[in-house]
């Protein structure tokens, strides 16, 4: 692997924010680290970027240890959520701002800077202030003046949380495109599993200073291993309580279940059958207890054997408070995760 | 790039740290120096009795003597009621300012602050122009109005004191959220009601901030008492005239130790309210817009006129009288004033230009530096560095010019060439105005997010090269107004350099009070005016540079 990050950690006081990390990134990749506020991932970053000196651990990038290496020997590009552009440097300043520091010749910056400024498509802005630009402007600009010193790797601290909702869009898929097209091993942070979803290779969920689960996306939302994983990418039915049912609508599960495990379904995966019986597998008898239309989808919250479940369907639904129905949790879309994360509601 | 062993790192000190650890050094050890050092001298002073000897000797006969409990009454006195008028008169105003609609707000703001340019004793010479024995009131109308004493000291430190209140209240005053305004008026809430239930509540620790502050500025204050104190005597002009007239240092340091108690209590107070009015303001405001309000626009504009014009006309009849022959008997204009036929000429008033011009050079490395190296790294040294930083407001003119007579009037200090000359009065400047310059650059620089910093880092540069080419920039606006406030301070300061000056280098504030004091109040008046001009073409040249340069900046004042 071309980035390795091992058994990294620092702490602060009595608090580790980051507890033992290791990691390893591929050269084209692009990683996620999600997670709640207060998990450690910008600590994470921040290690890896040299701006606080890690308690333990070794950072290798191609077989080279980098850990006692100042973030200015580093090479690596920085973008954080607050632009931090010099507002005192025009935005071709800006962009090339690493390279004067490397003392490349004048001529050679201008062309960089202009290559750079293209492929942001803010060619015409090179002599503009940064604060004229828009807050999606200067976030790119701040991407192409990481990008100027070719960097080993690109690091992203939140990097589109300031912005709305459109301008984030359209930057996701930017910035998704200058890292395939320069194939530079990239690490973004963000709160926001849909940015994680749709931009990374690879996900990295971290929970208080730990790695929760490493994966692709689809494998944190298919095959999430513990119950925390499952709830922040999206949401989980805890299915447990159906388990100990006695009787003949005992829940029926894939495979044998296992003692330390939980089981789980998503609110998407519950069907909702016109007519059953108690005695049909998988399938209990419910009241709605609230309705959501959210537009596209609608969330169906009902109450089933005395435990509260959600569903969730497609366009908007006719089901009202107080109706009954009849639902069924198909066999193989059943998750099961580890239990040694607590459940929280 | 090559890699390098953890156990390198351990033992080799990186440029950066190295480079934080020498400024921290170059601006910690002349604070011992030149604050701590002769501030503990003081300390010790008031307890020696004698050669070599210690008690409380020098305490208690100081105390047993009726003058002194009047002087110290007289003190409190004074600066309760300067303190009551002061801050009600600055609040009204301020609120005119930021919560009225009434015309001509930022020409009023800025006449507000026209005390400030000039020596604290300017005020005093106005007013025994205006209702002296032989002012313009007393002659015109054949009354008999007796200015010198309480009252008199009352009315100039109350216009010294107004621009000092006013300019915390108007910037309390200034940051409101219109959010809690407009659901308290929902709520059904009447004006009264909303005054006292949102906006006192929300200025509560600027109005604390501005009592304790005016407290400070009144008890310390020299000039006027000096001028139109007549009998009035306070423990700032005690201290005076214990080591100026009596030659007596160690009762002149007892009664000094006895002025530090209430200001560093009264300083106390201040920084604690002051802190908790700037962590009031709610992050992502919507702006209060005062809303059009006839009835209350033009009782605040008559009010903000009648304030302006008692403060215009205290300056002006300053300039007036320098311009007479013979006050207030031949009232025909002349230039003869100007003439400084006494007190060096305009010796005194050159000298107090290159120190102004030199305090405010060091004054802004130095207070940059320290605030730098606070902000930078956390730990016991820059904690207590912070602390030496802050301290000099607390600490009185007069204290700190006696301070520096012990410390460098001693021949035993390889310090003691300094003495006398220039130097010796540009430093105590800088240290005198230290904490206020000191904190205004820390406030900028905390608002420069560390990001840009880390960025920089991350792109390759050094911390060196950060400071030149990013931090610099950023921090440029408030170095000038820093460099402003030093210089202007300077110009005007009496107090604290009135210890140190010598018939060969002298200052133009300290000549506006020794012609005062020889009688010849139209060329104390003539004298001011210089000033007064100095310290106004100083401020045009800052705006004009700004202008050119198109560097914006908030307030070059404070």
């Amino acid at each position: 692997m071309y980035l390795q990050i091992k058994n990294i950690t620092k702490t602060y006081g009595a608090i580790a924010a980051v507890d033992n990390v290791s990691l390893d990134i591929a050269k084209n990749e692009f990683v996620c680290i999600l997670g709640p506020s207060g998990c450690g991932k910008t600590t994470l970053l921040r290690l890896i970027a040299g701006l606080e000196d890690a308690d333990q651990g070794e950072l290798y990038i191609g077989g080279e240890n980098l850990i006692s290496v100042p973030a200015q020997h580093r090479n690596f590009g920085i973008v954080f959520q607050s632009y931090s552009l010099f507002q005192n440097m025009t935005i071709a300043e800006n962009v090339g701002y690493g390279l004067s520091i490397r003392k490349v010749p004048k001529a050679q910056i201008h062309k960089r800077v202009n290559e750079l400024l293209e492929q942001v498509r803010l060619t015409d802005q090179s002599e503009k202030l940064p604060h004229k630009l828009s807050g999606g402007q200067q976030q790119r600009v701040a991407v192409a003046r990481a990008l100027a010193v070719d960097p080993k790797v690109l690091l992203l601290d939140e990097p589109l949380s300031a912005l709305d909702a459109k301008v984030r869009k359209t930057l996701r898929t930017e910035i998704c495109e200058v890292q395939k097209s320069l194939g530079i091993p990239t690490i973004m942070v963000t709160h926001d599993q849909e940015e994680a979803m749709t931009m990374a290779h690879r996900i990295v969920c971290m929970k208080d200073g730990k790695i929760e689960q490493v994966g692709t996306p689809s494998e944190l939302y298919n095959q999430p291993k513990t119950f925390f994983v499952a709830n922040f990418l999206g949401s989980m039915n805890v299915l447990d309580p159906f388990l100990e049912k006695d009787g003949n609508n005992k829940l029926q599960v894939n495979g044998e279940h296992e003692k330390d495990c939980s089981i789980g379904i998503r609110p998407e995966s519950i069907k909702i059958v016109d007519t059953g019986k108690h005695n049909d597998s998988n399938t209990y008898h419910g009241t709605v207890t609230k309705i959501e239309n959210l537009g596209n989808v609608s969330l169906i919250q009902a109450d089933a054997s005395g435990h509260s479940i959600l569903i969730e369907r497609r366009g908007f639904t006719n089901f009202k408070v107080g109706d009954e129905l009849w639902i069924q949790f198909p066999v193989d879309t059943i998750i099961s995760f580890s239990r040694s994360t607590s459940v929280v509601s | 790039m090559s890699a390098i062993s953890l156990s390198k790192r351990k033992f080799s000190i990186h440029p950066d740290k190295l480079l934080l650890s020498t400024l921290g050094l170059l601006v910690i050890v002349p604070l011992l120096l030149f604050l701590v050092f002769p501030i503990l001298i003081v300390f010790l002073k008031s307890f020696q009795v004698g050669d070599g000897m210690w008690g409380l000797a020098n305490y208690t006969s100081t105390m047993v003597e009726a003058h002194f409990w009047i002087v110290v009454g007289n003190s409190l006195w004074l600066s309760v009621i300067v303190t009551v008028i002061s801050v009600i008169l600055g609040f009204i105003f301020a609120y005119a300012i930021q919560r009225s609609q009434m015309p001509g707000k930022q020409f009023f703001s800025i006449m507000a602050m026209l005390p400030m340019f000039a020596p604290s004793l300017l005020q005093a010479l106005g007013l025994v122009f205006l209702l002296g024995r032989n002012g313009i009131i007393n002659r015109w109308l054949g009354l008999d109005i007796e200015i010198y004493g309480l009252w008199g000291v009352v009315i100039a430190d109350v216009i010294y004191a107004f621009p000092q209140a006013f300019m915390i209240l108007s910037a309390a005053f200034a940051v409101a959220d219109s959010r809690p305004y407009e659901a308290a008026r929902m709520l059904g809430a009447s004006k009264r009601q909303i005054f006292f239930d949102v906006t006192l509540p929300s200025i509560k620790f600027g109005l604390i901030s501005s009592i304790f502050l005016v407290f400070t500025v009144t008890i310390t204050d020299f000039g006027n008492p000096m001028v139109i104190g007549g009998n009035f005597s306070v423990l700032a002009t005690e201290i005076y005239n214990q080591v100026s007239g009596q030659m007596n240092f160690n009762l002149g340091s007892v009664i000094a130790i006895i002025l530090l108690i209430p200001v560093v209590v009264a300083f106390g107070i201040e920084r604690f309210a002051g802190r908790k009015q700037a962590a009031f303001i709610p992050d992502n405001v919507s702006p209060l817009v005062p809303v059009k309000n006839k009835m209350l626009d033009s009782c605040m504009f008559i009010y903000s006129t009648v304030i302006c014009g008692l403060i215009l006309l205290v300056a002006a009849i300053v300039v007036y009288a320098s311009f007479v022959k013979l006050w207030p008997y031949n009232m025909s204009f002349t230039l003869d004033n100007y003439k400084f036929d006494s007190q060096g000429g305009y010796a005194p008033l050159l000298t107090s230009v290159i120190v102004s011009l030199m305090a405010a050079v060091i004054g802004v490395v130095l207070v940059f530096g320290s605030a730098y190296v606070v902000n930078k790294t956390k730990n016991i040294i820059t904690d207590l560095l912070n602390f030496f930083s802050i301290l000099p407001a607390a600490i009185p003119g007069m204290v700190l010019g006696l301070a520096y007579i012990f410390f460098f009037n001693d021949t035993s200090n390889p310090l003691n060439i300094i003495y006398g000359t220039v130097f010796i009065l540009t430093i105590n400047s800088v240290y005198h105005y230290y904490a206020q310059g000191f904190l205004t650059a820390s406030t900028s620089l905390q608002q420069i997010s560390s990001n840009f910093d880390e960025t920089s880092a991350c792109l390759g540069a050094s911390l060196l090269t950060t400071i030149k080419r990013v931090t610099l920039p950023i921090l440029l606006p408030s170095i000038l107004s820093v460099g402003v406030f030093f210089f202007m301070r300077t110009m005007v300061t009496l107090a604290a350099v009135i210890f140190l000056v010598s018939p060969k280098v002298n200052l133009a504030a300290v000549s506006v009070m020794l012609l005062d004091d020889a009688g010849n109040t139209t060329q104390a008046a003539a004298y001011s005016t210089l000033i007064i001009l100095v310290v106004l073409v100083a401020l045009l040249f800052l705006n004009l540079i700004l202008k050119i340069f198109k560097i914006k900046t908030k307030s070059l004042i404070s």
